[in-house]
């Protein structure tokens, strides 16, 4: 097993998360903010679910997609 | 901040830990609370429900902490904190003993909200629901999004701990390193009631290690992951250490994430047909070359490492864990 190799790459993908989370509640706070009472709630819900979909996107692609390549 | 309670619990957790395992081991044998090891040539069986060893010698020392701390809401916090994390013990015991569905096990995992609600109304100053703080904004203003979440907030870490309990060592091993990150950012940002929980925590996984990394001797079942996911939940919740704790759990939610989607939903491993990865007669794993096999995290790895033994793959475990403990450290120093 190439352990260096491993931890890299998903250290690597765990870093990333870790900014697209920090991103997400930025985002959803900045564009929450704009707007108040039940309304604010909504639109942070909305950047919550399009983080979701996208979410289910990207792990779908790697399933299908990114690991047969890899494996191949 | 008090250092006599969480140090205290170190040292009493660690020591009856020391004590209560290989008796325990022996009954839970006698018992025939047992499992075969799927990835070990000719399926040996061994000791089912660690996780009483980690409850027992827990509660012992958390009584103990308890005793001697003065402060009545450090008290009152760590209460609720191990509370949450019996609920969610028990419901892993039940299945342990008496096998549950996917479905009914995480629905009553939920129960462990519980006592986080019930503090809330009666000790509303020492037990704040929503506004959790972050780094570089602060406290939170969405509040209705984290009353939608917070039921699931402690059922959710437990059970994406559990999603990672597949080989010997990386449940404690990973534990190890998230509690130590919860307590170094439990002291950074003055959270006492976390770091005596922490502590505590840590002295009996120290202590049960060797108990279930490879080649175990028991295994975690649900009651152990059940019950470690909870209390990093409640710590998350009850001290608003949320974003710490969703860091340290990064590796767990890619996992669980990876699986529910691939799987399309909740579904128990026995209800698995396509494995994601193989073992073969030497114990050697192999990711899974099927595109239509689900994935999870240990596909991944194996898919980018190559094939590997299982000592291997829970040692990168650990590593990627240190690496979540890093972003955690570094958020909560953020967060200051």
């Amino acid at each position: 097993m190439k352990t260096g190799r491993v931890v890299l790459s998903v250290g690597a993908l765990l870093a990333v998360a870790w900014v697209i989370l920090l991103a997400l509640v930025l985002v959803a706070e900045l564009v929450s903010r704009n707007f108040t009472g039940i309304m604010r709630s909504i639109m942070g819900l909305g950047v919550l679910v399009l983080f979701i979909v996208l979410a289910v996107v990207l792990a779908e692609y790697l399933r299908k997609s990114f690991l047969p390549r890899l494996n191949s | 901040m008090q250092l006599l309670p969480p140090f205290l619990g170190f040292t009493v957790s660690l020591i009856v830990t020391f004590l209560i395992s290989e008796p325990l081991i022996r009954l839970l044998h006698k018992k025939s609370i047992v499992r075969p090891d799927a990835h070990k040539p000719g399926h040996p069986t061994v000791a089912h429900s660690g996780g009483v060893i980690l409850f027992i010698s827990t509660a012992v020392s958390f009584l103990l902490a308890l005793a001697v701390t003065s402060e009545v809401s450090t008290a009152i916090k760590a209460l609720v904190i191990f509370l949450s994390g019996a609920i969610c013990f028990a419901v892993g015991f039940i299945d342990d003993v008496k096998i549950l569905k996917g479905e009914i096990k995480t629905v009553l995992s939920v129960l462990g909200i519980l006592p986080v609600l019930a503090a809330g109304v009666l000790t509303p100053n020492i037990i704040e629901w929503g506004r959790p703080k972050l780094p570089f904004i602060g406290r939170l203003r969405i509040t209705i999004i984290y009353w939608l979440l917070m039921p699931i907030s402690i059922a959710g870490a437990a059970n994406i701990v559990n999603m990672l309990d597949v080989m010997n060592g990386v449940v404690p091993g990973t534990s190890i390193v998230a509690f130590t990150a919860l307590a170094i950012a439990s002291l950074i940002l003055g959270r006492d009631a976390a770091f005596t929980i922490s502590l505590i925590m840590l002295g009996a996984l120290i202590a049960y290690y060797k108990y279930n990394a490879y080649p175990a001797r028991v295994f975690n079942g649900d009651s152990g992951s059940l019950f470690l996911g909870a209390v990093i939940g409640a710590i998350a919740v009850v001290e608003h250490l949320e974003f710490i704790a969703l860091t340290l759990l990064l590796p767990h939610l890619l996992n669980g994430f990876f699986i529910l989607v691939s799987f399309r939903g909740f579904k128990e491993h026995r209800q698995v047909k396509k494995r994601p990865i193989h073992v073969d007669e030497r114990g050697v794993l192999t990711a899974s070359r099927d595109p239509d096999a689900p994935l999870s995290l240990t596909r991944l790895i194996l898919t980018i490492g190559g094939p590997a033994t299982e000592p291997e793959v829970a040692r990168v475990y650990i590593w990627i864990e240190s690496v979540a403990a890093g972003l955690a450290i570094i958020s909560a120093i953020l967060m200051r």
